[in-house]
């Protein structure tokens, strides 16, 4: 499901689990881009932000490598860390803080908490989950190694809230008036103070829970739950040695592949599976000089390995259906006629205005608890 | 002496403050009550009895003990050929320090096909409660799948404590709180109530009411480490204790770590004055 629940360590505490990452231009106001991240599953009413950790933001420009996949240049990251303090008794919000460099923007949980400004706007608290998929009939799939999606399918996020931190920022002003047009973005949990330690790391959705898991393909690490361990990867440094996550993604994209009984994908034995390099680096990847779009996922991606132009701006808006993408592209190919898991939007889809995503439900429907909650 | 040189000192984590992670944990088996009330799954059951159990660490009150008890009981009886059910009674009964009655359980559990990492945690923990130290420290030491690193090193350390260790020991739970990787103060204030409640057990109280202490600091609401607190002040008489009692509430604030110098836990502390081992 995206990154929700997507590690054993985020398995035990919701704070620091990340659930989905967004990176698009705001709709009709040029100039202006917004970053969404998602935390804490299936979150009630009342759940709170933890105190103890930062969730980053790093931005960087993007530069197409001559095996034609997109890397962040780390060395020109922009960060953007969001704290929050202890929980108010009385009014039951948090004071917020995001820090971008030396500038401070100090703000609340909360619709009343929000903060707008021509520089960056920020909005934090709880909001409907805008994700959306049939996380039962996903998985089937892979235990079954044939495509189960139904018409219709069942929305396992339908009414669910997330905590939600909503950015707003003016591009020229944070990232830089001269800067270039691609810019990448993914976000961290980490634990303040020092040493640091990275909880969990996103950059596009369903790398960690289908591409990465364990399906029994991989013929290097064959029950190891290689979530964690990726977690503490720099996602802007890949480590050249990352076999572990090499080997792992081959095998189970070659799996993905062979689901409709055609090839998509060929490579030669030894070799990579042509998607591997581009999921490794694990970012979203937006050209920022472009106008809004709602379609834009994977498609600057699309354009740097096959040396087409892009035809959006790439990044990920809140509404898109990345599942179906994700599983035609995989199985398919990139121009294959595509794969719908029958949910094809959220129930109450995100608005085009900041904050974006519709307030939290009241009274969400009673999740299924694969979570274990608690430990000591 | 305990060492309190800074150059000595393993700082502790930032967590989370204990008035979100109690209200986040509220929530979410508010959550898991419902979805029990509604669907009886067993694996939600499982998941309310953890929760509880860390609920129950904080408040020590008797009455969340006793419906983590008559859950469990209804669990088994519900689903008596599932293993995690006599695990999690297995559990219970070992906290009511009724070790016989977890003993069977486990052994059911045992025959109900449970994972045997899961197992040999639980009879380390019963093996610990009889004083068997060294077959305790012998499982913990060859069951490495079952825990996260830093829970099990601090387990593994307070072993090696009770054994006379202190070295190892010392070595063992600086490593545990190095390798601790959790935003939530839970199970880090289980880890340092342990290690403060072996320090009691050999004897030496004043570490042990550090260790006390940096609990409190972390879970300001931790009964269990009051009462230890108070009973150390008191055996001791000795005012220090009462200073610590009345210590600030610990804030999430990165300049402000808690040494672990101060918790005795240098590679130059002394041996203890009462070695039971």
């Amino acid at each position: 499901m995206s990154d929700h629940l997507s590690s054993p360590r985020a398995l035990r505490d919701p704070t620091i689990d990340l659930t989905d990452l967004y990176f698009f231009p705001v709709p009709d106001v040029p100039g202006r881009l917004a970053v969404v991240v998602n935390v804490f599953p299936l979150a009630q009413p009342g759940a709170a932000f933890s105190d103890a950790v930062s969730y980053r933001l790093r931005l960087a420009p993007a530069e197409t490598g001559a095996d034609r996949v997109i890397r962040a240049r780390r060395a020109d990251q922009v960060t953007l860390d969001i704290t929050f303090d202890d929980l108010d008794p009385a009014t039951g919000s948090q004071a917020g803080l995001l820090r971008c460099g030396d500038t401070l923007t100090r703000f609340g949980t909360g619709d009343a908490g929000a903060v707008y400004s021509d520089q960056v706007s920020v909005f934090a608290g709880l909001r409907r989950d805008p994700f959306f998929m049939d996380v039962r009939r996903e998985v089937e799939t892979r235990a079954t190694r044939r495509i189960a999606f139904t018409d219709p399918g069942t929305d396992a996020v339908a009414g669910q809230n997330v905590l939600s931190i909503v950015i707003e920022l003016d591009a020229a002003h944070v990232l830089g008036v001269d800067r270039q047009p691609v810019w990448v973005v993914a976000a961290e949990t980490v634990s303040q103070g020092a040493p640091s330690t990275r909880f969990e790391r996103l950059g596009r959705p369903e790398v960690k829970n289908v591409l990465l898991s364990v399906n029994g393909n991989d013929t290097v690490n064959k029950t190891v739950d290689l979530r964690d361990l990726y977690n503490l990867e720099d996602v802007f440094a890949v480590n050249p040695a990352a076999e572990a996550y090499r080997s792992r993604l081959d095998a189970n994209l070659a799996m993905f592949d062979e689901l409709d009984g055609a090839l998509a994908w060929p490579f030669p034995a030894g070799n990579h599976h042509p998607l591997t390099e581009m999921w490794l680096n694990d970012h979203l990847v937006l050209d920022t000089t472009k106008p809004f779009s709602e379609r834009g996922y994977l498609d600057l991606e699309r354009a740097a390995l096959t040396g087409q132009s892009p035809t959006t701006c790439g990044g990920r808006w809140l509404n898109e259906d990345v599942i179906d993408l994700l599983y035609s592209v995989i199985v398919r190919g990139w121009d294959g006629p595509p794969i719908k898991d029958g949910v094809e939007h959220a129930t109450i889809p995100a608005l085009p205005k900041f904050p974006y995503l519709p307030a939290g439900n009241p009274n969400p429907p009673i999740a299924d608890p694969a979570v274990p909650v608690g430990h000591d | 002496m305990t060492d309190l040189r800074p150059e000595s000192a393993v700082r502790l984590p930032l967590c989370t403050s204990e008035t979100i992670t109690l209200s986040n944990l509220d929530l979410q088996l508010n959550n898991l009550r419902h979805w029990y009330a509604q669907t009886r799954r067993v694996d939600a059951g499982i998941q309310i009895v953890h929760g509880l159990l860390s609920r129950y660490s904080v408040s020590a009150r008797d009455a969340d003990l006793r419906h983590i008890e008559a859950l469990t009981c209804a669990l088994v009886e519900q689903a008596p050929e599932d293993p995690r059910t006599w695990m999690a009674l297995a559990e219970v009964s070992a906290m009511r320090h009724r070790l016989a009655d977890a003993g069977q359980a486990l052994l059911t559990a045992t025959a109900n096909g449970a994972p045997p990492v899961e197992i040999a945690e639980i009879r380390a923990d019963l093996l610990e409660a009889v004083g068997e130290h060294r077959a305790a420290l012998e499982i913990r030491i060859a069951n490495s799948g079952g825990l996260p690193p830093a829970q099990r090193l601090s387990r593994i350390a307070c072993c090696q404590l009770a054994l006379g260790a202190h070295h190892d020991a010392v070595a063992a739970f600086t490593s545990a709180i190095r390798t601790y990787a959790d935003a939530s103060p839970l199970p880090l204030g289980s880890m340092l109530f342990n290690w403060g409640h072996t320090w009691e057990h050999i004897g030496d109280r004043g570490r042990a009411a550090l260790a006390y202490h940096a609990v409190i600091m972390y879970l300001p609401s931790h009964v269990r480490a009051h009462r230890a607190l108070a009973e150390c002040s008191m055996a001791s008489g000795d005012p220090h204790y009462r200073r610590i009692v009345g210590a600030t509430r610990h804030q999430a604030n990165p300049d402000d770590p808690i040494s672990l110098g101060q918790l005795g836990l240098s590679s130059t502390v002394d041996p203890p004055r009462v070695s039971p081992i």
